[in-house]
């Protein structure tokens, strides 16, 4: 569960979050909407810890988000936009480096496991250069599946990547009932399928909806993408 | 250890390792065919020299390119965002990953320079200990050079920044340092005159080169004039070693305060 409170975050006079206040429950889909520019990357860099929260507070499972206590970082796991991961090494290689880097003994059937969950098994010996773009974000989806952590933040998983990678995504995405998933994202039609709520984020201030809620008080319901 | 694995896997299958690799083997090869003239009981001493005098160009400024582009493509590939959500700190994460550029780097080196000793065995009487010293010069230079590198690409945020600032460094040690202080020459007196070598030998191509000359009985200690005693306060391997280690401190904590993260600004 993630908890944010009065947050406020700015960059010199520019005020980019302004008193947020937001609860985002254990196994919600949450989609971050806003326009670009909106502080999406700064509300998500201030969840991860790599902004320092100067007013307010943010709460992840209980355990709040400071800079001495790393304590939260476990529950957390995060995929940032337009990542390319080490190309010159292979699928599993790099989920490999990434497990290495969180826990000292590596979980050979774990791998497997996250690795065949994003139907990336048979592809595990190519090197990530000729990955396409989606087998590129589901190879990322599996490095914070295997982190087995309770909280994913994805930031915009299926930017620039065609429609079958797409659906592909949201497959996996679809399937993780188990995890709290807060989604940067500019696509409607993506929200509807696996969204349940939606943080919008509007003029530094904060609303959370249901995804009805959302299109029907912003006159949305008509519009597919 | 995962670290250095990464790292050497991704480099033994680019092009950037064994291109900067050809070119030191291009060049000690060469220098070799050069010094065939030369008399088999002392030519070793002046191949040494010759082979430092002309790979001392290109060692600092490959390091130099290596380090900072390696530390830049894991801002640029998100890789290190993600490695700073889990465990890592920045300090961590540039100590681990200057201990997988130092493997990369000079392992390839040392073992080039071994099979190169046995090319120079047909051609000249070896001193092992000289040969050691300029092994142990080339490391030194290649590990400074790589860790101000990854200092340049902790705090650059484009590609053009790294190679402004690595030409700069490389312009800076090779050719303003000594300017600079040739303008303070004429006020050197034998009271300063330890400031001055202070400041000398800051320059790392200085302190290995001292090392270097002094230590293959190049250049002699002996039968010095005070004012050249006073300046050469300590010896030449507590010069490379204090040198070393101010520029590793340097290095490490300009690339730990002064770093910046992908989609942090």
């Amino acid at each position: 569960m993630i908890t944010v409170k009065d947050l406020n975050q700015s960059f010199g006079k520019k005020i980019i979050l302004e008193s947020i206040n937001i609860e985002i429950n254990q196994h919600e889909i949450c989609a971050l909407v806003g326009r670009n520019g909106a502080g999406k990357s700064t509300f998500i860099n201030s969840l991860l810890g790599l902004l320092p929260v100067k007013q307010g507070s943010i709460t992840i499972d209980n355990v709040q988000v400071t800079k001495k206590n790393h304590d939260w970082k476990k529950a957390i796991a995060y995929l940032p936009e337009k990542f390319q991961l080490y190309p010159m090494l292979t699928g599993l290689e790099n989920i490999t480096f990434f497990a290495e880097a969180v826990e000292k003994s590596v979980d050979q059937e774990r791998i497997e496991k996250a690795l065949k969950s994003v139907s990336l098994w048979d592809d595990r010996e190519v090197q990530v250069k000729k990955y396409s773009k989606g087998m590129l974000q589901r190879l990322g989806l599996a490095i914070t599946l295997y982190q087995d952590s309770s909280i994913l933040i994805l930031d915009e998983p299926t930017s620039g990547i065609d429609p079958m990678g797409r659906k592909e995504i949201l497959e996996v995405l679809k399937s993780l009932h188990d995890k709290t998933i807060l989604l940067s994202s500019h696509h409607l039609d993506e929200i509807r399928q696996v969204c349940t709520h939606v943080a919008y984020l509007n003029n530094g201030k904060m609303e959370k909806y249901t995804v009805e809620e959302f299109l029907q008080t912003h006159n949305l319901g008509g519009i597919e993408s | 250890m995962h670290y250095i694995w990464k790292e050497w896997k991704e480099n033994i299958r680019g092009k950037g390792l064994w291109l900067s690799l050809s070119i030191i083997v291009l060049i000690s090869i060469s220098i070799l065919f050069r010094s065939t003239a030369l008399s088999f009981d002392k030519g070793f001493y002046v191949l040494l020299i010759n082979l430092f005098d002309t790979i001392i160009y290109f060692i600092p400024i490959l390091c130099l390119f290596i380090g900072a582009f390696s530390i830049f493509q894991e801002k640029e590939q998100k890789t290190l965002i993600m490695l700073l959500t889990k465990k890592d700190s920045y300090a961590s994460f540039l100590v681990r990953k200057s201990l997988g550029l130092y493997t990369v780097v000079l392992v390839p080196i040392l073992a080039w320079f071994f099979i190169y000793l046995l090319l120079i065995k047909f051609n000249f009487e070896l001193d092992i200990k000289a040969y050691f010293i300029f092994i142990l010069a080339i490391v030194t230079m290649s590990l400074l050079f790589l860790q101000i590198g990854a200092a340049i690409g902790s705090f650059s945020t484009s590609r053009m920044q790294i190679i402004g600032y690595t030409i700069f460094v490389w312009f800076y040690f090779f050719f303003l340092h000594d300017f600079i202080l040739l303008s303070f020459l004429p006020d050197v007196t034998y009271e300063s005159v330890k400031l001055f070598s202070v400041g000398y030998f800051l320059n790392p191509l200085q302190a290995v080169r001292m090392f270097l000359e002094t230590g293959t009985g190049v250049y002699s200690l002996g039968h010095m004039s005070r004012l050249l005693q006073a300046f050469m306060w300590t010896k030449p391997a507590f010069f490379l070693l204090g040198n070393l280690l101010f520029w590793f401190v340097t290095s490490i904590s300009t690339a730990i305060v002064f770093h910046r993260k992908e989609g942090f600004e």
